[in-house]
C-alpha cells in the first residue's frame, strides 16, 4: 500500500475542507450552548435538532464535496493521474473523510455527554442514548460515502441521504418508545443496558462492514473514468 | 524501444467496444492519435494510464504492465486531458506545491520559466482562470517535472481557435527543445500534422492506419483527370474515392506510384496532381472504412 500517497491526498481533503470543519464545529458549539442554557423545553428540544442536523448536514456535506464534486468538476483525472491505484485513492477518501467527520463528531458528542452530565435537572440516563442516536449519524454518514464511492451518482446519494434520513428518525423513536431499553432515559443515576452495548457494537461492526464492503467493490472496478 | 505498446487489447462496454487492436507508442517520437468523438482514443488512453482495465490483451508503458504497476508507471508519466480540471478553489502555487511534494523530479526553475512564457500568475486561484489558462496551468505542471512519457488527450477541445493555436505553438516550442515521448490524441488533425511524427486513425474502436507521418501523407494523392467519355464505372488500382461529374472527375489513391501515374495517363488526361492533407486522409480513411471496406 502507497502509504505517501494515501496520506497526501488525506492532507489535501484536509486543507479543501478545513473551513467546512471549522464551520460545523462552530454551529454545534452553538446547539451545545443552547443545550447547556436552555430554560425551556423549547429551546432544549431546539438545541438538540440543530445538534443533529448539524451532524448529519456535515455528513452530507463532504460525501458530496469530497466525492461526488470531484468526479462532477473533473478533479478526478488530475487525481487519478497521479501515482496511485484505485484502491489507493479508495482508501485516502475513506480515511480523509473518517478524519474529517470524526473530528467534529467526537467534539460534538464529547460536548453532548458534558452537558447531559453536568446540567442539573438532566438525568444521565440520557447518556446512552445521545451515544446510540450519535453512533447511528456516523453509521448513516458510512452508508452515503460508501453509496457515493461505489455508484460514483449524485442521484444515488441523494437516495442514501433520504434512507439514512428516515432511518435516524425511526431509530430515534424506535429507541425511545419501543426498545428494551426506552424506559431508561429518565433514569438518575448511569446505567448502561446490556442493549445499549450490543446496539453500539451493531452500529460499529455495519460501519466496518459498509466500508470495508466499499474498498472490496472499488478493488473489483475495471474502469474508473 | 516502446514507451507504449498495446498488444491485442480489447475492451467491451455497453454501447462501444474497443477491437483487439495492436499499436505502440515509441521512444522520442510524438505519436498523434486522430478519431472523431467516441472513437476510442480516450479509452485506448486510460487502458494506458490504469485507469481502464482491457477484457483481454496486454499493454506495457515505460516496461511496466499496466494496470498492475501504474504506481511506478504513473511516477514518469505527465497526463494532461481534455476533462482534467485542477482544483478552482486552490491557487496555481498551491498545485505546484502539491506536485513538487510527490515528485522528484521537480524542476522549480522550469515552472518559473514556464509561468513567464505561459503569461499565468503562481498566486492566482484557478477559478479566475480562463480555460486557456487553465490548460497551460495543466500543462506546466507536468512540464515542470520532466517526465519521460507526456500523454496529452485532447488537450485543445473546447479551446477557441486563438487559445488553441496558442496553446499548441507554446506547447511544441517548449517541447521541441527536448527529447520527448508523447502520446497526443486529438479530433483537429491540424494540431496533430504540426507535431506528430507519427500518426494513428481510429474510428469506431478499430485501428484504421498507425504510420510515420511523412512516409504516410507520401502515399496519398489526389488526382483530377477528364475521361474521353463519361465513365459508367471507375477502375483503377488502389483508387480510394471518386467524385465528380461528367467526364471531370478527383479520384484519390493510396498508395499513389510513377506507375500508376503512367497508367493513368494512358487512360485519361491528367490535370493536375496533389498532396492531400491529414485532414482529407483521415475523412479518406473514415469513409471508407464506414463504407465496409476496411472490415
Amino acid at each position: 500500500m502507497n502509504r505517501f500517497m494515501i496520506r497526501k491526498l488525506v492532507v489535501k481533503d484536509w486543507y479543501f475542507h478545513r473551513g467546512i470543519i471549522l464551520t460545523y464545529l462552530l454551529a454545534g458549539l452553538i446547539s451545545l450552548s443552547l443545550l447547556f442554557f436552555a430554560q425551556s423545553d423549547a429551546l432544549f428540544y431546539l438545541g438538540s435538532i440543530l445538534l443533529f442536523t448539524v451532524l448529519i448536514a456535515l455528513g452530507i456535506h463532504l460525501a458530496m464535496s469530497t466525492v461526488i464534486n470531484e468526479r462532477k468538476e473533473k478533479t478526478l483525472p488530475f487525481i487519478l493521474s497521479l501515482p496511485i491505484t484505485i484502491q489507493e485513492y479508495t482508501s485516502g477518501k475513506i480515511v480523509a473523510n473518517m478524519l474529517i467527520f470524526l473530528v467534529p463528531w467526537f467534539c460534538l458528542l464529547s460536548g453532548t455527554v458534558f452537558v447531559v452530565a453536568t446540567k442539573p435537572g438532566l438525568p444521565l440516563g440520557l447518556i446512552p442514548f445521545v451515544v446510540l442516536l450519535l453512533g447511528e449519524i456516523l453509521l448513516g454518514y458510512c452508508l452515503i460515502l460508501a453509496l457515493a464511492l461505489v455508484s460514483e451518482s449524485e442521484g444515488w446519494t441523494i437516495f442514501g441521504i433520504v434512507l439514512t434520513n428516515i432511518g435516524f428518525n425511526l431509530f430515534l423513536y424506535y429507541l425511545f418508545n419501543a426498545s428494551p431499553m426506552a424506559g431508561t432515559a429518565k433514569n438518575e443515576t448511569l446505567i448502561i443496558p446490556p442493549f445499549a452495548w450490543l446496539l453500539a457494537m451493531a452500529e460499529g461492526l455495519a460501519a466496518v462492514v459498509l466500508l470495508g464492503l466499499t474498498y472490496r467493490i472499488q478493488a473489483q472496478k475495471t474502469h474508473f473514468l | 524501444m516502446n514507451a507504449i505498446q498495446y498488444e491485442g487489447v480489447y475492451k467491451r462496454y455497453p454501447n462501444f467496444t474497443l477491437e483487439s487492436l495492436d499499436f505502440t507508442v515509441q521512444e522520442g517520437q510524438i505519436t498523434g492519435l486522430i478519431g472523431p468523438n467516441g472513437a476510442g482514443k480516450s479509452t485506448l488512453i486510460r487502458i494506458a494510464m490504469g485507469l481502464v482495465r482491457p477484457d483481454a490483451g496486454k499493454v506495457h508503458v515505460l516496461g511496466h504492465h499496466m494496470p498492475d504497476a501504474q504506481v511506478l508507471a504513473k511516477q514518469e508519466i505527465g497526463y494532461v486531458s481534455e476533462d482534467l480540471r485542477l482544483y478552482g478553489n486552490a491557487t496555481l502555487q498551491w498545485h505546484m506545491d502539491f506536485i513538487s511534494s510527490i515528485y522528484s523530479g521537480w524542476d522549480a526553475q522550469r515552472a518559473q520559466d514556464l509561468m513567464k512564457r505561459f503569461d499565468i500568475k503562481a498566486e492566482q486561484n484557478l477559478k479566475g482562470f480562463s480555460h486557456g489558462q487553465r490548460v497551460k496551468a495543466s500543462i506546466l505542471l507536468v512540464l515542470a517535472r520532466r517526465p519521460k512519457l507526456l500523454i496529452f488527450d485532447e488537450p485543445t477541445t473546447g479551446l477557441d481557435p486563438i487559445a488553441r493555436h496558442e496553446v499548441v505553438s507554446e506547447m511544441m516550442e517548449v517541447l521541441l527543445q527536448e527529447d520527448r515521448t508523447i502520446l497526443f490524441s486529438s479530433q483537429n488533425t491540424q494540431d496533430v500534422e504540426q507535431v506528430a511524427d507519427r500518426i494513428g486513425f481510429i474510428d469506431s474502436g478499430h485501428l484504421l492506419a498507425d504510420e510515420e507521418k511523412d512516409t504516410y501523407l507520401e502515399r496519398w494523392r489526389r488526382v483530377h483527370v477528364t475521361f474521353p467519355s463519361e465513365p459508367h464505372q471507375i477502375d483503377f488500382p488502389n483508387l480510394v474515392s471518386a467524385s465528380g461529374s461528367g467526364r471531370l472527375r478527383t479520384l484519390i489513391f493510396n498508395p499513389f506510384s510513377e506507375e500508376l501515374l503512367s497508367l493513368l495517363r494512358d487512360r485519361v488526361s491528367v490535370t493536375q496532381v496533389e498532396t492531400l492533407s491529414l485532414e482529407e486522409i483521415f475523412r479518406a480513411e473514415v469513409t471508407r472504412f464506414r463504407q465496409g471496406v476496411l472490415v
